[in-house]
């Protein structure tokens, strides 16, 4: 047998739940390997992730890494874009490019027998792209009126206000697939340069999840991937803006309801007091129709579909959102009540709620890996997010330790009523919200 | 372009669903899949927006949000909370042909589920008082569909395609009907359909079968049963294309065709699936490599089969990329359609077609609940579950003659409606 060039450093985790063990292994050149063994069905997920997300596009370029990662499934030096494609989909398997804020990726799904074959184009495309620059229009136009035609959507054209109100300049500002004014900004040079400022093997992983055989798996890998070269990766540092005061923004569209979007900065990835944080959103929004807003807002009074809070966090940030759409005429009315109860919720949790979530987190915990594909997303996070390999086991002793005044300070910390952003899409007036020293921002 | 790989290898292992009746009708369907310690408990009615006369548009899917207010035991939300402190996920939906409740839970505990799906298959109280704010909860799904940039866009669609059928209806109702619907009559629907042989509870996931057997029985062996019966209704032929404009506050104009087709136990039904599979799965497919890449027609497209239980369609949605007039991207994805009429295909985007819908076959077995969904549909679409056995054989015998055929059949001028969004307002 050949000799196999891997550090072989595993650690064992959830070998108590479900049982599924992952190793964590990496090659010389510094890429990681997380592998999990499971033999329920002939299927393999394999994803390879490289931590150039949006969060790294340069400003002025939003959209680069985005483009970035898709033009690796447009042609390598040895096949064109549909050669490559075909190879895969010919078999049954899929694969798809896409980006993060804080990673990109190309996930992939196949019958086990395929597994050599996709990590081969797989080390391929992020090896030898061949970034013609007629590929790199074509895609251009297309994600540039994909973008176009996706802020037709109150919701999408939402998000995207909230992002750029909240977080300014900071390069959180920007969906994953970049601005409309902006992808038409980047040539392929960009790309390049993108390519090869961040895309080396000690800045990536491979997840791979399903049905194999572990050492004819680190041999592959081995064979195709330990060629890639390691390079210095650059680091970037920047500084969250402050955030003074309470912001709005309105975007009129002849709709017969108001999008709202009323949030903060959040805990980022690192953040010690993430799950007092997540716990006390539970209760806020977190929770289906039991959460607080949910009863205040649909159960009682009827005034919405949907309402919903929660945290979206990165390596490099986070922001908190509690959103609810409702008819226009209602709109100040629900925008007062989610004042009322994040005021409230920063006062007033009790015991009750707070075992209320301890039960459900724990309870629901098992539920998270109930098939190949979300394993794969969990290993994902778990590499991502530094949560340790063994996460898993200290997960429900970090969330029964977690106190009311955890919660509270979590609640204090991040949710400041003094400065605050809020978006509205819909048919109403600035006049008709009544909060006092909004400043509106055209 | 070299392709040394031919599919023969694989072979499919048929799926095995335990499938029993209890004396009062109700159906039991288990599918057990040990990989996670997790439990899926899916009861399905048979109505839905099928069922519903004029008048009373929404019905089914106001119900089903009714149930979640309340019953003679547990107060209204109680479902809710209870579920959530197991750690459960809940929810429900409502379609053409049935309305569908379900809870994933760990393994220990899905019994809640049971007891608590028996509950309210009898004992719902409706209360006036939830029933008014719920309803303006409904007015509110509904108007979000319409603020949705496609979403009067497709009700439109359904509205012109069936001029009598009631597949013309959208699930949420109108809104006058919603306005005008009495506590009195969702209660009198509920007292109609709800009862176990009017429905089917699946089971799948971790599970033993005569333990799971045994907790149904005892839950739900004791509820009284009524038989239901479903009006048939059919649309006559179309004989000529009709068109509609949709005029809204958008920045990007859209396209849908829509041709009648089968319904979901016609022998063509296969025919269809393998024409979508070449058309617009995946990024090799023609949607996508001809009219997005190479021509850059297309921001997106899309190809969708519909077959129900009586009647069905195809349809193809579309968005040109910023400059392309709507009408070119119309004629150039009625190239495509052409291109399978004249027998323009080859042996290997056939043979992709079939390996895809094997592999999916397999791939669709990741998820338990994802399974329960697809056994409870074909249940009560088809007639059996086991017609998802069927399945990958009637794709695999599909011919090159077939597609042409089919196409010629089906895909003229005076079988479809085609609708523009243009921006405007």
């Amino acid at each position: 047998m050949k000799k196999i060039g891997l550090i072989f450093n595993f650690l064992i985790l959830l070998s108590t739940l479900n049982g599924f063990t992952i190793y964590r292994d990496s090659l010389d050149n510094g890429l990681i390997i997380l592998s999990s063994e499971a033999h329920k069905i002939p299927m393999v997920e394999v994803r390879l992730i490289v931590k150039a997300g949006s969060f790294y596009d340069p400003s002025g370029k939003e959209g680069l890494a985005n483009l970035t990662v898709r033009m690796l499934l447009r042609g390598t030096e040895t096949r064109s874009g549909d050669e490559f494609l075909e190879e895969i989909e010919y078999r049954g398997a899929n694969i798809n490019a896409n980006v993060y804020e804080d990673y990109a990726e190309i996930a992939a799904r196949s019958l086990s027998k395929d597994l050599e074959t996709i990590l081969g184009l797989l080390a391929e495309c992020v090896q030898k792209p061949s970034f013609k620059v007629e590929e790199f229009s074509r895609l251009q136009r297309q994600v540039h009126s994909q973008i176009v035609s996706q802020l037709d959507d109150p919701f999408y054209a939402g998000e995207v206000a909230f992002r750029k109100l909240l977080f300014s300049d900071y390069p959180l500002n920007h969906e994953p697939s970049g601005f409309d004014s902006t992808v038409n900004q980047i040539d392929i040079t960009d790309v390049k340069n993108f390519f090869t400022s961040y895309y080396a093997p000690n800045n990536a992983f491979i997840v791979i999840v399903g049905d194999f055989n572990s050492d004819s798996m680190k041999m592959m890998v081995e064979k195709y991937f330990s060629p890639w070269v390691k390079r210095e990766v650059p680091e970037v540092s920047l500084r969250i803006p402050e955030l003074n005061g309470k912001k709005g923004k309105l975007i009129k569209r002849d709709i017969s309801q108001s999008y709202i979007f009323f949030g903060f900065y959040g805990p980022d990835n690192r953040a010690v007091d993430w799950i007092p944080a997540r716990m006390m959103n539970y209760v806020l929004g977190g929770s289906g129709l039991t959460s607080r807003l949910a009863t205040e807002i649909r159960e009682k009074r009827g005034l919405a579909y949907s309402v919903f809070s929660y945290f979206n966090r990165f390596c490099h940030g986070g922001y908190f959102i509690a959103g609810v759409q409702t008819k226009n005429e209602s709109a100040n009315e629900a925008v007062e009540l989610i004042i009322k109860e994040i005021s409230r919720i920063r006062k007033d949790i009790t015991e009750e709620e707070l075992n209320r979530a301890k039960r459900f987190y724990t309870g629901n915990f098992p539920l998270n890996f109930d098939t190949y594909r979300e394993m794969a997303n969990f290993v994902t996070r778990v590499e991502i997010e530094g949560l340790g390999l063994d996460y898993a086991e200290r997960y429900e002793r970090l969330i029964n330790k977690v106190k009311i005044e955890d919660i509270k300070a979590a609640a204090e910390k991040y949710m400041k009523l003094d400065n605050f952003c809020l978006v509205i899409v819909g048919n109403i007036d600035e006049s008709s919200i009544s909060i006092e020293g909004l400043d509106w921002v055209k | 372009m070299m392709i040394n790989f031919i599919f023969l290898a694989f072979s499919f292992q048929p799926i095995q669903v335990y499938e029993y009746q209890l004396d009062n009708g109700l159906k039991v369907l288990i599918y057990e899949d040990h990989f996670a310690p997790v439990v899926s408990v899916q009861v399905c009615y048979r109505v839905g927006s099928y069922n519903e006369p004029s008048g009373l548009t929404g019905i089914s899917h106001l119900l089903e949000h009714m149930m979640f207010r309340g019953t003679k035991k547990f107060g209204p939300k109680e479902y809710d909370r209870m579920i959530d402190e197991a750690g459960g996920e809940e929810n429900a939906f409502t379609s053409t042909h049935q309305t569908v409740y379900w809870a994933n839970l760990y393994k220990d505990r899905y019994e809640l589920a049971l007891m608590l799906e028996a509950d309210r298959m009898q004992n719902l109280v409706l209360a006036e008082k939830e029933f008014i704010p719920e309803k303006q909860v409904v007015m509110e799904e509904r108007r979000l569909g319409e603020n949705d940039p496609y979403g009067t866009f497709f009700e439109i669609t359904d509205h012109i395609t069936y001029l009598q059928h009631p597949y013309r209806q959208p699930v949420i109702g109108y809104m006058a009907d919603l306005q005008n619907m009495k506590r009195e009559d969702v209660y009198n629907w509920y007292r109609h359909y709800y009862n176990p042989a009017n429905a089917v509870i699946i089971i799948s996931g971790d599970v033993k079968k005569e333990e799971a057997l045994r907790l149904v029985k005892k839950h739900f062996g004791r509820i009284k049963s009524v038989l239901v019966k479903e009006n048939v209704y059919s649309e006559p032929p179309q004989n000529g294309e009709r068109r509609f404009k949709l005029i809204r506050d958008v920045s990007q104009p859209a396209l849908v065709i829509t041709y009648r087709a089968v319904d979901i136990n016609h022998p063509d039904a296969y025919v269809f699936e393998v024409i979508r599979m070449i058309l617009s799965s995946g990024k090799t497919s023609r949607f996508e490599k001809v009219l997005i890449r190479e021509r850059g027609l297309a921001a997106d497209i899309d190809a969708y089969v519909s077959l129900l239980k009586y009647d069905g369609t195809f349809s193809i949605f579309a968005i040109p990329q910023i400059g392309i007039a709507i009408e070119s991207l119309e004629k150039e994805i009625y190239g495509e359609i052409e291109r399978l009429k004249k027998g323009d295909l080859t042996d290997e985007e056939l043979q992709k077609a079939k390996n895809q819908t094997l592999t999916n076959f397999t791939f669709r077995q990741d998820s338990p609940s994802g399974m329960g969904f697809a056994i409870g549909y074909w249940e009560i679409l088809t007639g059996s579950w086991r017609n998802i056995n069927l399945y990958p054989e009637g794709i695999l015998r599909v011919t090159k003659e077939d597609i042409e055929r089919v196409a010629n059949k089906y895909f003229k001028e005076e079988n479809r409606t085609v609708g523009y969004l243009l921006p405007g307002r």
